[in-house]
This record gives structure tokens, sequence and C-alpha cells, in this order.
């Protein structure tokens, strides 16, 4: 009894402290090269966030820097002639502006070398309160486009040694775009702004070291990885802390990454105070409509932040993070902060992730059949891993974070809700898993490499080589490996990269130590080329022998430039079948095959395990005498009433 | 009164359920007719893929989307087969309904195929005509819905203006216009007017007779049920063809349904416009043979 009480007490001690916590260790969890510490406010009317943000960088190479970079994302918006308004004509998912002052940006009014380094690192004094604001200057890493502003470099008076931490004081102020692209105000119904603010401070870019990703080991100097604000691009930063102090009026309801510290009233305005840990981006949203549902799963406050005509799909959004909590848990790693916030945005902002804060996206009366609202939930949740936890670039490789992630998603969507995961409407049941290589084969699928900059895809392969073409990839290898070996891979390349920036050499590398086979052939095919994988029966002959067997034949074909293993099931007339490997190297292949009963069908691929073949239909043959035409009579029975009604319908109108 | 003339509708209806069997048989030749490419597309893709079954038995979107571009190029056919089948249906519909007017009048004494021969141009016409306030009105519906939205802005408002206020008042609409057409073809088979005539008085009918409405209504109801139950009725693919027979009867009940609305439409006006004599070439008891 008394132990049941000291341990009572504990849990009352530890709960607090575990509340104030933003990640479940109580060391750093990553290199933390940078920290943020920021005081901003926020004035809705004008629809800007006015502050100053104290950022502290170390220098991680083994040569001085004197040149910082960073990203000025909010930029994308100032005008049209941004690079991402010219590739995008100013829409993004079908979102477009419509206030007639659509247009935002972020104006440096001060940077400056501080005295020290925070404390984030005892700082070796530096030049303090050098002005800087004059050394900024705009470059175009990616096309020269001389008006595109999302990207900066400034030249130091000094280097900063290997090892050192500079501390920058930056004032700036955002004025937010109305939202096209996940990041700026909407209009809600109520008639108040709805705020979302995602890449909306000035931040700085990854400096690469040598052997990091794609930098030689050899290399005389790190390389500054900053790309420019595409159509079809998202971000990459280095990990570090955030802490965030958002000054806003009384009645919005705020929601952030990380963990609520303190929360402060006084005339009218509210400030709320965030901190994040081990992240690589800080995001926050505001809205006088929002209602705030919350919910416990073991370590993780969840809270939905839900607008009111969406209130009753509340649960669902919440039901959906939990059900991708538990599996990513389960087959990846544990999810290690204790804060997990899900956001009902508006329009563009919504099917967005950033650090422990996710947005959706739903509509009014979304009925149960439909579960658009799940898989975007458990979509965005999982780049919490893909993105968050594992921060591949995603502008150079955009299959490693949105590729993975749609793998697990669909993964996580037919294990959770069956084989109609999607959609499940009376007998049209569409899954996951099906529905992502659909995506891929039935849309030019001899185009897109997964190992393509993201910026420099043909229009819509973006889509396809990003999301369900490496979807369909990895369930292929999935099916390949096993998904016991499959299992052991993904927890060890979380294991391995969390926290760090790895690339698809990586991965690979990852895959192949696990299973312990080289996957060369697999990758070069599917991830770095294009080879696409069609393969058919072509024809099923059998003739009787003088001695009453039957010799069968089975041409099998390589219709495409992709190379499968494959394995041919055949089935006799007496009703036994065998199976036969086939490497599916050469063009066609014969399958002689001699015994009492003739072959009547030949199958390839009999589990469906390889899910890149585009066609499945010409897998399969059977002799004519097994022909069968049941489905298609059945189709026409169906067709015959479905036109008798709509005879009827139609007939109505007139 | 209005539950008078459903029942005696019905009633005559019954009395020449041939009737009832042409408009089952024509729209069952229409359907059988172009399913056709259906069952060819579907044969040659799957009769000798080994899915067949499979198939049958579940919709695999996979096998689905394989199908479709497999067939592709032929199931286009099916669209391009709307183009002439509109036309057909819509003279169909107005010949038919001209047919069963003239056949049920007078006691249900007359032919279906006379009717259908003398009126069937005109009816065409006038259909043609009922076309205009059709369209008026869902030009109207739209203008509205746009006014609406600016009063129900936001999500919930366009769901509800969208979504419940567009459709309903284009079906209510439509149904009324469908009401005065059922009326303006009476006009124009028994109350021998012309065209235009026809389609004036026709536009009265919700306003001239209450029981109108009422009868109309509630052949309207009872249709909507004989045609929501067979879309209902799952087509479970072990019992498809016992699914696809019930369906039939089903749908033989809805043409069932049209004589006997029609009939009711035909007893209201001879209560309220006594037929004339009639001309010594429609009085031939021999006709009423369909």
């Amino acid at each position: 009894m008394r132990s049941f009480l000291i341990l009572g007490l504990l849990l009352c001690w530890a709960s607090p402290l575990q509340a104030q916590k933003a990640t479940t260790s109580s060391v750093p969890l990553s290199e933390r090269r940078v920290s943020y510490t920021m005081d901003v406010t926020l004035d809705p009317d004008a629809r800007t966030i006015k502050g100053t943000e104290r950022l502290t960088w170390r220098n991680p190479d083994s040569v001085p820097v004197d040149e910082l970079q960073f990203h000025m994302y909010l930029n994308a918006f100032k005008d049209n002639k941004s690079t991402f308004m010219k590739e995008s004509g100013g829409v993004h998912r079908g979102n477009e502006a419509k206030d007639s002052n659509p247009w935002g940006g972020v104006n440096i009014s001060s940077m400056r070398i501080a005295d020290d380094a925070g404390d984030f690192r005892p700082g070796i004094p530096f030049i303090a309160n050098a002005d800087l604001t004059d050394q900024i200057k705009f470059i175009q890493p990616d096309d020269g486009n001389v008006d595109d502003q999302t990207v900066f470099s400034v030249r130091l008076p000094r280097s900063v040694a290997p090892g050192e931490t500079i501390a920058l004081d930056i004032a700036f102020e955002s004025k937010l775009p109305e939202v096209v692209a996940r990041t700026g105000w909407k209009m809600t119904e109520s008639g108040s702004p709805f705020i979302f603010a995602g890449q909306w401070f000035p931040k700085i870019a990854v400096l690469e070291i040598p052997g990091q990703r794609y930098v030689p080991k050899d290399a005389p100097k790190g390389i500054w990885n900053a790309h420019q604000f595409h159509q079809n691009s998202e971000f990459y930063a280095d990990y570090g802390t955030y802490d965030v102090s958002i000054r806003v009026p009384e009645a919005y309801v705020v929601g952030a990454s990380g963990i609520q510290m303190d929360e402060t009233i006084a005339d009218g305005f509210k400030t709320v105070r965030y901190q994040a840990d081990d992240v690589h981006d800080f995001a926050w949203t505001a809205s006088t409509d929002f209602l705030e549902y919350n919910q416990q799963w073991r370590h993780v406050a969840i809270k939905a932040l839900i607008r009111p005509a969406h209130k009753g799909q509340a649960q669902r959004h919440i039901d959906a993070a939990i059900v991708a909590l538990e599996r990513y848990d389960d087959w990846v790693g544990e999810y290690p902060y204790t804060t997990l916030t899900v956001v009902d945005g508006i329009g563009g902002s919504n099917g967005m992730e950033y650090p422990t804060l996710i947005t959706a996206g739903t509509t009014y009366g979304l009925p149960t059949w439909s579960r658009f609202l799940e898989l975007v939930t458990i979509h965005e949740f999982g780049h919490q891993y893909f993105y968050g936890l594992i921060a591949s670039n995603e502008f150079e490789e955009a299959w490693l974070d949105e590729g993975m992630n749609s793998y697990i998603e669909s993964r996580i969507m037919d294990d959770a809700y069956g084989p109609g995961s999607v959609i499940e409407f009376g007998p049209l049941k569409v899954g996951d898993i099906a529905a992502q290589r659909l995506g891929y084969v039935k849309n030019d699928p001899s185009k897109g490499a997964l190992f393509t900059h993201s910026w420099e895809y043909r229009m819509g392969d973006y889509s396809k080589s990003s999301y369900s073409k490496p979807a369909t990839v990895m369930n292929t290898l999935e099916r390949y490996l096993g998904w016991d070996v499959q299992h052991r891979f993904l927890k060890a390349y979380y294991a391995k990269w969390k926290f760090q920036h790895p690339t698809t050499r990586d991965i690979q590398t990852v895959a192949e130590e696990v299973s312990g086979e080289n996957l060369d052939w697999f990758f070069s095919q599917y991830v770095y080329g294009t080879a696409v994988v069609d393969y058919s029966i072509h024809s099923v002959r059998s003739t009787k022998n003088e001695d009453d067997r039957y010799a069968s034949t089975v041409r099998v074909r390589r219709e495409q430039d992709g190379i499968f293993p494959m394995t041919l099931r055949v089935t006799l007339e007496d009703g036994t079948t065998e199976d036969f490997e086939w490497d599916g190297q050469d063009a066609w292949k014969d399958f002689k095959i001699t015994r009492d009963s003739p072959v009547v069908e030949a199958f390839l691929d009999p589990e469906n395990l390889v899910l890149l073949d585009i066609n499945r239909l010409n897998n399969r043959l059977v002799a004519d005498s097994n022909a069968n035409n049941r489905f298609a009579r059945q189709a026409q029975l169906r067709a015959i009433s479905l036109y008798q009604k709509l005879f009827f319908v139609i007939g109505g109108l007139f | 009164m209005s539950a008078h003339y459903i029942t005696n509708g019905f009633q005559r209806a019954k009395e020449r359920p041939r009737l009832a069997a042409i408009m089952y048989a024509a729209n069952l030749a229409m359907g059988l007719l172009l399913s056709i490419p259906i069952l060819v597309a579907f044969s040659q893709s799957t009769e000798l893929s080994g899915y067949s079954e499979q198939m049958s038995e579940g919709f695999d979107l996979t096998l689905w989307a394989d199908l479709m571009e497999t067939s592709g190029p032929l199931l286009q056919t099916l669209l391009a087969q709307m183009m002439w089948v509109l036309p057909i249906l819509f003279v169909w519909k107005m010949g038919s309904s001209a047919g069963l007017i003239h056949a049920q009048s007078e006691g249900g004494t007359r032919s279906f195929w006379k009717g259908l021969g003398q009126h069937t141009m005109k009816a065409s016409v006038l259909g043609l005509l009922f076309l205009v306030p059709t369209a008026a009105w869902i030009v109207f519906v739209v203008i509205v819905a746009t006014v609406l939205s600016t009063v129900l802005t936001g999500e919930v408002g366009s769901f509800w203006v969208q979504f419940v206020f567009s459709p309903l008042a284009v079906f209510l609409g439509i149904a009324l216009i469908d009401m005065m057409h059922d009326f303006g073809r009476i006009e124009l088979v028994l109350g021998k007017k012309g065209i235009m005539d026809s389609w004036f008085d026709g536009m009265k009918w919700p306003f001239h007779s209450a029981y109108a409405n009422s009868v109309y209504i509630g052949w309207m109801v009872l249709g909507l049920i004989f045609i929501v139950l067979p879309f209902m009725l799952d087509l479970s693919l072990a019992g498809l063809l016992i699914a696809f027979v019930v369906q039939q009867i089903l749908l033989f009940g809805r043409s069932m349904i049209t004589v006997g609305w029609i009939s009711s439409e035909v007893l209201l006006y001879e209560d309220l416009f006594p037929a004339p004599v009639p001309d010594e070439s429609e009085g031939d008891p021999a006709e009423a043979a369909v």
C-alpha cells in the first residue's frame, strides 16, 4: 500500500514535468545546430506578424564560414514575378487567391550580430552589434530569376570558426498572403481572418558539410543547400530548438508546434509561449472560430482545432491521428514528442505538415463511407516521421518524405479500415494501396523517376513520382522482401537516420543491410530509373502425346523494359497446380510441361506481389476449354437494368 | 377524390396489362441493344483472362482499371450511342404517352397504336415546347441559387444551396412542368387542340385543378418508389440472375404505374371535360385491341 502511495506521489510529481517537456527525452535528441527565440505580434486586421528573432547557428564545418544563407519563403507571394508564381500561375492544388490584395512577403528591418550566442552554446565574442542589414543579397540558385526573393545570403564581417556559434538579432515583419499554398490568411465564416503562419520567418538554410548527403567527403568545405520556393517543392532545414512567444488579440485560439509553456492576458491581448525541441521548423495558427478538442494517447497530448462547421467530425480527426500514432509506433519507431496538434484549416492551408502540428481538411457533411478526412490526417501525421524525424531534403528527393509517407499511409489505411479504406459505398470498395497503385500505373508510368529534383519534374509528374509511384514501389519491395524484413528495414532506417538528413543512397544501404541482399537491380530500375513492369501470358497450348500424356507449352512475355522476378502458376485440367520461377530477364520464355493432364490456366504473379505491374489483366490466361464469360454476362445484365432505370428517369424529364 | 382517380387509373392499367407490357418491352429492348457493346468488350477482355470469376465476386479497382484501359475504345461507343438513343427515347416517350392517353380514354376502349400513330409528331413538337419552361426554370433556379449564395455564405451555406436547395428546386420544378406537359398532351389528344393551345392550356392545369396536382403527386411518389427500389436492390453477385429477375418485376410494376398514372389523368380530364362525340373513325370498338 505504501509503495502505491509513493508511486502515486511520484506520478503526481512527474505529470506536470512531463507536461512541460516537448519531447520524451531529457537530453537533446538532435544535433541542434540552430536555435530560434522569437517574440512576435499578430495584427489580424493588417494580416501582419511583426517581431524579433534571435537566431543562433553553430558552424558544423571543419573550416571557417564567412557567408550565411537564409530562406524567406513568404516572398514567394510578394508579387507575380517570383519563381513560385511564374511556375504555378498563382494556383496551387486548385487554390487561388481571390482578394484584391492577396500579396504577402517578409521585410527585414534589421539584422545584427548579437552580443553573445544566447543560451544555445557559449559563443566566442563576435563583432557585436555589427549591422548586417545592408549585406542581405537575394540569390537565385535554382533558376536565376532575379525577381525571386525567396533565398538570400549575408556576407559576415568575419568568418565563423569551426564549432563556433554566431547569434543574430533579426527584426522582421511578415505580411501574410491570402492562402494559396499552405500559408497566409483566409476569412472565416464568422468574418474574422483565420491565420496560418507557415514558413513565415527568416530561416537559416542547411550548410551541408563534407560527407553529409551528396557532398563528397574530400570536399574542401561545406556547401549551402538553399533552394528557392517552387510550385512543386517543399522544405529542408536543420534541427534545433524554438522558443516562440506569440501575441494575438484575446479572442484568438492559438495552436503551434511544440508545447505551450505559458499564457498571459493583458490589454485585450493574449501572449502564448511555445517551445519546440529537436525540430526543424515552427508553424502556428490562430482563429477566433476554432473549437478545441483534447485527448491523451500515451505520452502524446492530442489537440484538435476544429472549425465550427466540422465539429461533428472532431472525433474523426482525433481517431485517425491515434490510428496513425499506434501503427507508426509499432512499424517505424516511437513518436518522441509530447504533443500533436491537428488543425482543421481553410482551403490551401490544409493537407500540410509541420513539426508536431498538421493541417487536415474536410468538408461539411462528409459521409463516413468516404475516408478522405482520415486519409489526409494519417498522411500528414506520417510526415512527423518522413520529414519531421527523418529530415530528408524535400526539394531534391521528395520521394523520401512524400513517397515513404504515402507508402506507410496506404498500409495504415488498409490495415485500419479494410479493403474499402478510402471509399466504402455498398459494393464499391476502394483501398488505399490499390488507389496509390492506380495513380501510378495508369498515369504515364514511364515518365518521372523518383530520384528527381522536385522542381524539375515535367508537368503532372511530380505528384505521381513523389506520392503514388513511390508508394507502389515500396509496397512492391515489401512484398518482395516480406513484411518481416521490411518491418526491420523501416525500424532500422528510423533508428539510424532519425534527426538527420538521409538520402536515397542511405535508404538503399539500410534496406540492403537488413535484407542481406544487393538491391541495385531494384533501386536502379524503379527509384533512379523509369523502368515499367508488364509481364503477360502470351499463349497456353497442349497436345496429347503417344503415351497419353500431355505436352503443354506456356509462353510468357516481358512487354516492357522493367525486370522483376516472376512466379508462374499453372493449373492442370485435373485441378492440380504447380509453380515455376522465372527471373523475368528475357523478352519471352516457353515453359514446357508434360503431365497426365493438360494445362488449362497460366498465371503470372498469382499472389499479386508485383504491384508495379501496369497491367494485371494480361498476367493470366486460360485455355479455350476454360473460357468463362460470367463476368461479361453479369455486366450486361447490370447494364440492361441500369439502362431501363435510366430510361424511366430520363423519360420523367420529358 | 384523388385516391379515387388513382385507384381507378390503376384499375384501368390492370384491365389492359398489354399496355404496360409494351412500355416494359420497349425499355427492355433498348436496354438490351445498348448493352451489347458491354458484353462484347468485357467478353473480349475477360473471357480468356481467368479473372472472370474473380471479377464477378467483388469489385477490384486494379482489374477494373486494366479492363477499362483494354476496353476503352469499345466502351466509348456507349457514349456515342446516347447521341442517337436520346432522340429516339424522346420521340418514343412522346408517342407512347399520346398512345396511352388515346387508349385509356373513353373507358379504355381505344387503340394504343392508333393514338401513337396519329399524335406522335404533334406530341413531339409539344414536348419540345415544354423544354422551354424547363430551361427557363433551370435558369431561374441558378439565379436564385446565386442570390442565395450571397446570403447563405460559407461552406455550410454552400452545401445547403448546392446540394439541397438547387437539386430539390430543379426536381420539383421539373415535376410541375412534367405535370403541365401531361395535361397539355391530353388537351392535344383528347381536347383536339392545336399545339400552341395545348401548350398554354397545359401550363394552366396546376392552377386549374387541385386534383390534378394531388393525382400527379400520388403517382410520382409511387413511381419514385418503383425506381428507387430496383436501384437499391443489392445486386449481390451470387444471386445476380435472381436480382435481375426481381428488378424486372419491379420495372414491369413501374410500367404499370406509367399506364395507371396516365389513366388517372385521363379520367380526371374526362370528368372535367366530358369527351365530345367520337368521330366515326374513332368509334370502332374493334380498335380496343392494343
